[in-house]
């Protein structure tokens, strides 16, 4: 195959597995704090995207803002929605269903999720068809023979990196992420030595939600079109990247991300006829790698938990 | 071991005052009251399932008072979350001798410090720290998972003693350890009294209690049913007999 056309697969690859990778570190971290999987975490993906896509198209029909800054007021809204969001589902759904069966977390934040993407079809004028999402990235192409890249993606690629980098100084440098650990690793321990637990938790969920709001907005850049349900498939991949990498670690959803998005990828390289299945394929790999790994490629002994 | 800033620990006296309590329906508690006197060492000793697990959640708040109250220097705690129970001064070496397995020996001592804002009062307690458990300052970049035992039980004592406590509470520090460390934990307790701290012991093991011990009480099926100087208790061959087995 031409070795431009491959480079130009890998660099989608590498995109696509980054945004995974973001929203699948957020079902790790849910679960490492309180152990529950959350399941309205795809649907906030939607919410940042659409969130972003409202600030600008309000912003811009007031005032014409330069390019950088009409991208700050988008990743303001995106960040804003998806930190709120996570901070309400956890406070008024999750944290009272604390003692409960995990079953009930996982049913509550499923139809807080269908609450967040009904809301988003009839909240937003004819929400049900796609949306254009504008373009708020400089346009213009690298090339290298006959391989081309938007800046837009580079800038997306590079941006989208650089949060997971933040994240993971953030987990293990900050006075937030050593909270985070502590009650991770024993709540009780960590609430003797001090760390408010609600307050962790909360932070834990306006973190990792944020990280889902930028997904949104990322994707929207990507694919300069949103949809109400973009939360859904997003969610279930992000939920299988956690899964198969290892939920409660850090690394390994990361990891899940970038293979996912591997195999999708794959997927449309060796069998271009086939690229229509591309997901199906994806999943069925994961189904088999869950199979032979049943705790995550990254096993929670011997890696770093949150 | 002692603080850095030279203030003088142990002036707050912890009460329990007709505390009852319990899980579910069941009281495991009934109508409970102790007291912890500043600078001195308390113990509360009693068999498996006397409640003493549950007098220390009580206090601690992670098991809610249904009656009574719990007081520490004469401000009323009952029911308060665990972390501003803490934050009053009133750290735990828990049960088990718990450390945050997957975090170096250096980060859980951090997660003692969280409380403390000032970067040079927590590097002194840090230093402090190491100066009394050189072990730990050997083994600081360790996962705190793959440390031994009787490491395990310092990384737990100082961990507490990073929040920079007046009150150290211990749950039943010697269960599980080999009889050298056992007696290690007991030195380590009186050295803390005589550092000024002031100590409520949990225990099974009678004997070397009561001896670090200046006042005890006796746990049995949820009820205080002696109390006294640990000297009395000791002396105590009736008490000896119905709950401790002959000696």
């Amino acid at each position: 195959m031409d070795p431009g056309l491959l480079a130009q697969y890998l660099f989608n690859g590498l995109m696509l597995g980054t945004i995974y990778a973001i929203v699948a570190v957020g079902f790790s971290l849910f679960f490492g704090v309180l152990d529950v999987i959350k399941f309205s975490h795809g649907d906030v993906v939607a919410v940042g995207a659409f969130s972003a896509f409202g600030a600008a198209g309000l912003t811009a029909a007031l005032v014409a803002l330069p390019g950088p800054l009409a991208l700050a007021v988008g990743l303001v809204a995106a960040l804003g929605a998806g930190a709120v969001s996570g901070v309400v589902i956890g406070r008024v759904l999750v944290l009272p269903l604390k003692n409960a069966p995990a079953v009930n977390v996982l049913l509550a934040t499923l139809m807080a999720g269908t609450v967040l993407r009904e809301a988003i079809r009839l909240a937003v004028p004819n929400g049900g068809n796609p949306k254009p999402f504008p373009a708020l990235l400089p346009d213009g192409v690298l090339a290298a023979g006959s391989f081309s890249v938007g800046i837009d993606s580079v800038i997306i690629l590079v941006g989208g990196l650089a949060v997971v980098l933040a994240t993971h100084l953030v987990i293990t440098r900050t006075r937030l992420g050593l909270a985070i650990r502590a009650v991770a690793q024993d709540d009780e321990v960590a609430q003797l030595a001090g760390v408010n637990f609600t307050k962790t938790v909360l932070g834990t969920f306006a973190l990792g939600s944020m990280l889902a709001g930028l997904a949104g907005l990322m994707l929207g850049l990507y694919y300069r079109e949103i949809n109400f349900n973009m939360g859904i498939l997003l969610g279930i991949i992000g939920f299988a990247c956690a899964v198969v990498g290892g939920l409660g670690s850090l690394i390994g959803p990361i990891l899940g991300g970038f293979l996912f998005a591997g195999i999708q990828t794959l997927a449309t390289v060796v069998l271009p006829f086939t690229s229509a299945y591309k997901d199906v394929v994806a999943f069925a790999v994961i189904i088999a790698l869950i199979g032979l790994f049943p705790t995550g490629l990254i096993a929670e002994k011997s890696s770093e938990r949150v | 071991m002692s603080a850095p800033d030279g203030s003088p620990k142990g002036a707050r006296r912890l009460s329990v005052i007709g505390v009852t309590t319990g899980y579910d329906r069941a009281d495991v508690l009934h109508d409970v009251s102790i007291e912890a006197k500043p600078g001195r060492i308390t113990c509360i000793l009693g068999a498996n399932g006397a409640g003493k697990s549950t007098l220390i959640r009580a206090i601690l708040g992670l098991t809610p008072v249904r009656q009574g109250e719990v007081a520490f220097g004469g401000e009323t705690i009952t029911n308060l979350a665990t972390h501003r129970i803490a934050a009053l001064g009133i750290a735990t070496v828990p049960e088990g001798n718990r450390v945050f397995p997957r975090m170096t020996v250096l980060e859980n001592l951090k997660v003692g410090g969280l409380l403390e804002r000032d970067r040079t009062r927590l590097a002194a307690r840090m230093e402090a720290m190491f100066e009394s458990f050189p072990r730990l300052k050997e083994r600081r970049n360790q996962l705190a998972g793959t440390l031994s035992g009787g490491e395990r039980s310092m990384l737990s004592i100082a961990r507490g003693l990073m929040t920079d406590p007046e009150l150290v509470v211990f749950d039943e520090p010697s269960l599980g350890l080999s009889p050298l460390f056992v007696a290690e934990v007991f030195r380590i307790v009186r050295r803390l009294k005589d550092e000024g701290y002031t100590i409520l012991l949990v225990e099974q093991n009678v004997r070397q209690t009561l001896d670090v011990a200046d006042d005890g009480y006796v746990l049995a099926q949820g009820r205080v049913v002696a109390a006294g100087t640990s000297r009395s208790l000791a002396e105590d061959r009736e008490l000896h007999k119905a709950y401790f087995g002959v000696h």
